[in-house]
């Protein structure tokens, strides 16, 4: 220890210290969360970021390689850069509509005129408590080229066949429309909370005011559930970006490489192949991919909550 | 007839003797994990007629969990199970992973009563042996035999007449078989289009390896197998169906297909999808695959498996599963029990028996079908190499087989393709 510590240090220090003696008891009751996630969060994280330093096949000796699997990964690896491309594409695609959708369906049921509002509420919840796995087999069904109902009923209207989940430009979309089915309803529960917890006495002033309902969506519900919309933007994107089920079930990741994602290249490489450390260079590329988005997404809204509250 | 019989007669007896009483001294309960956990069931009793105080815990799984978990419990260094169906496929990595009992010593007096093949799958370069063979693929033709009497069609014995007879069929409405454009293989037990590709490759002699375990999947068996398959595809003689999904038992269901190029365990298939009231119940049966020249080679493996014992199985437990491996895979008894559940055995001794030579199924219309994989085995190309690597290899040449199918890439292109994918790993 240095003779003389910087000022600020010690007494940051010392004031924290204090401050967890003083409080011990609040420490104490939120201390079980961080100690689960110590052990089940923290340790794996670390630990496999050492991983993903090494050359490790399970059962034998690590081998460090420093950071060439990152290397290989960025460089050569074109499987990766499509995983990379297909969580991009399907993320464009389906957070806009999903969340569009979800606030739609959640301003139309907040209409305290609206009737049978549970039933709707159940109804759009369903597929969000259904699991996954079951959803996937059911679509598998209905997305069938041949026996399809999906492809029956789009004939009808004289569309011809398409090949939902055996071709490479279609299945990204046929994930997204999952995905979109699936999430829509727990968005909406999201929105709609945020909704009621809009004061309605800020309505009943701007009716006073004169302002139409349009009027009213604009400047008083949409800026007022922004950080609601903010909340599931960084849930939707955390989600996308992790995806692993959907395409599993859907399509196996293909045709060809077309619908693979970044975790589900990385169960692959790790739980079929056997490649544990550079699985573990994926995982952590995922991580910084899904980081990115999250902290411009985050950075964005507290900057605007700033700007306006200080308006 | 007559020796064959008195032969199988003779070896039951030998078999029964060397057996003897009942074993009573190993008790306990021994962990399985399989994805055919009918099978292990099936053979259960048989087993426990000789060792009544083992039970076995039949634990099911799907065909990709039972690796993957293995997998996992071999790397955490806990939670394995003491008994295990393994991939032939598959096998070789967890020998490569080093968490499987070498058993070149206990079996070392049954080791040359499977094929050659079988036993070099499980074998690592040293020629310690990590598993033993469970059932074999040897791979037929299954067709429908009432689309043949209705068409008064001869099958085809080589590979240019199957496309031949499948032009003259597609204008019945009828294709030769099945294959998915889309080359997805959502059902892996299946092998999917890969698995056709393989085996046609095998066929020829090829192998997806070279000597030192390079890929070689730019080979010339393995571009001729590639353009087979694309050959029937254009012809449009397969239906482009995903294999296992309600779209392909349906087109079975309603005759549209008449067969499958599959392996021995593909009666078990059959057997999950047709029921007896269905008309395809006792109108399948099985030939030989078309060569691909006159008079060449009609034989070729798909998949198959093999039990072994996890390292972290402690010594009592691992001489009860030894027990059970060695009744199932190496005694007539296990053989028979095996071969009447609807796996073909790779016990040798059993095929010239009356065990393998007259065992029917009924849905397959009482055709002595493992006389014919008797037959085929011994005769498979013994130039398929397995090692770790095989399945990274073969998810590479399957996510090519679309854009090759669907002629985006030629296949030349699209194997070079592949090839370099390969060797980048």
């Amino acid at each position: 220890m240095k003779s003389e510590p910087k000022r600020g240090e010690d007494v940051t220090k010392k004031t924290l210290l204090h401050e967890v003696a003083r409080n011990k008891q609040a420490y104490l009751f939120v201390s079980p969360f961080f100690i689960l996630f110590i052990v089940f969060g923290l340790y794996p994280i670390i630990y496999s970021f050492v991983l993903s330093l090494h050359e490790w096949h399970a059962n034998k000796p690590w081998n460090y390689v420093g950071l060439k699997n990152y290397a290989t990964l960025l460089t050569k690896d074109k499987v990766f850069w499509t995983s990379l491309f297909n969580v991009v594409y399907i993320f464009i695609i389906n957070v806009p509509v999903m969340i569009f959708l979800s606030v739609f369906i959640a301003l139309a049921l907040n209409n305290p005129a609206r009737k049978h509002k549970d039933a709707f509420r159940i109804i759009y919840l369903l597929p969000y408590v259904t699991s996954v796995l079951s959803i996937a087999i059911v679509f598998y069904v209905l997305f069938d080229d041949r026996n399809g109902v999906i492809n029956g009923l789009i004939g009808l209207v004289g569309i011809p066949p398409v090949q939902w989940l055996t071709s490479q430009s279609m299945s990204k979309i046929s994930i997204d429309i999952l995905v979109t089915w699936k999430w829509t309803g727990y968005n909406m529960i999201i929105a709609l909370a945020g909704l009621q917890s809009i004061d309605t006495q800020i309505y009943d002033a701007a009716k006073i005011d004169g302002a139409g309902s349009a009027r009213t969506f604009w400047k008083i519900t949409l800026p007022l559930l922004r950080p609601v919309i903010g909340f599931q933007f960084i849930m939707s994107t955390i989600g996308t970006f992790n995806m692993f089920t959907e395409p599993y079930f859907l399509t196996n990741g293909g045709p060809g490489y077309s619908s693979i994602t970044l975790v589900l290249y990385l169960y692959r490489t790790a739980f079929k192949f056997f490649q544990l450390g550079y699985g573990a260079a994926i995982a952590f590329l995922t991580f910084i991919v899904v980081l990115i988005p999250a902290v411009v997404q985050v950075r964005m809204y507290a900057e605007r909550d700033r700007s306006y509250s200080a308006t | 007839m007559k020796r064959l019989l008195i032969l199988a007669l003779v070896l039951l007896c030998l078999s029964s003797l060397a057996f003897g009483q009942a074993n009573t001294d190993l008790k306990g309960t021994i962990t399985c994990w399989t994805w055919t956990a009918k099978s292990i069931e099936f053979v259960t009793p048989e087993f426990q007629k000789l060792y009544p105080n083992i039970s076995i815990d039949v634990v099911p799984m799907s065909h990709p969990d039972t690796h993957d978990k293995l997998f996992v419990a071999i790397a955490s260094g806990s939670g394995a199970p003491d008994l295990l169906t393994i991939d032939s496929a598959y096998i070789q990595k967890f020998i490569d992973q080093g968490g499987l009992v070498d058993m070149t010593d206990y079996i070392s007096t049954v080791k040359n009563k499977f094929p050659a093949y079988k036993i070099a799958n499980d074998s690592d370069a040293t020629g310690r042996v990590f598993g033993v063979p469970f059932d074999c693929g040897p791979v037929g033709y299954y067709y429908q035999k009432g689309i043949v009497d209705k068409y008064k069609i001869a099958l085809p014995d080589t590979w240019a007449q199957f496309i031949a007879l499948g032009k003259q069929l597609k204008s019945k409405g009828v294709y030769m078989n099945t294959i998915s454009v889309a080359a997805t293989a959502m059902d892996q037990s299946m092998h999917g289009e890969v698995g056709l590709h393989g085996l046609l490759t095998q066929q020829q002699g090829g192998s997806y390896f070279d000597a030192n375990l390079k890929p070689t999947l730019t080979g010339k068996e393995s571009i001729t197998a590639m353009k087979l398959i694309k050959q029937m595809v254009d012809a449009g003689i397969s239906a482009n169906v995903e294999q296992g999904s309600p779209a392909y038992y349906d087109m079975y269901n309603k005759g549209q297909v008449l067969g499958v190029t599959s392996a021995a365990w593909y009666v078990n298939v059959l057997n999950n999808f047709v029921t007896s009231d269905m008309p395809q119940y006792g109108n399948w049966r099985v030939a030989a695959v078309p060569a691909f020249t006159k008079g060449g080679v009609r034989a070729s493996n798909l998949g198959g498996s093999e039990l072994a014992i996890a390292t972290q199985t402690s010594d009592s437990q691992q001489k009860m599963a030894m027990a059970f491996i060695k009744f199932v895979c190496a005694s007539l008894e296990g053989a028979k029990a095996h071969a009447d559940y609807g796996e073909f055995p790779a016990f040798l001794p059993a095929y010239p028996t009356d065990i393998l030579q007259n065992k029917t199924f009924p849905i397959l219309g009482d055709q002595k079908v493992y006389k014919l994989f008797a037959q085929i085995t011994p005769t498979i190309p013994a130039t398929w190499r397995i090692p770790p690597q095989y399945t990274q290899i073969q998810s590479i040449l399957q996510a090519k087989m679309n854009a090759i199918l669907t002629g985006k890439v030629t296949v030349e292109k699209g194997l070079q393709e592949a090839q370099a994918e390969a060797l980048s790993k």
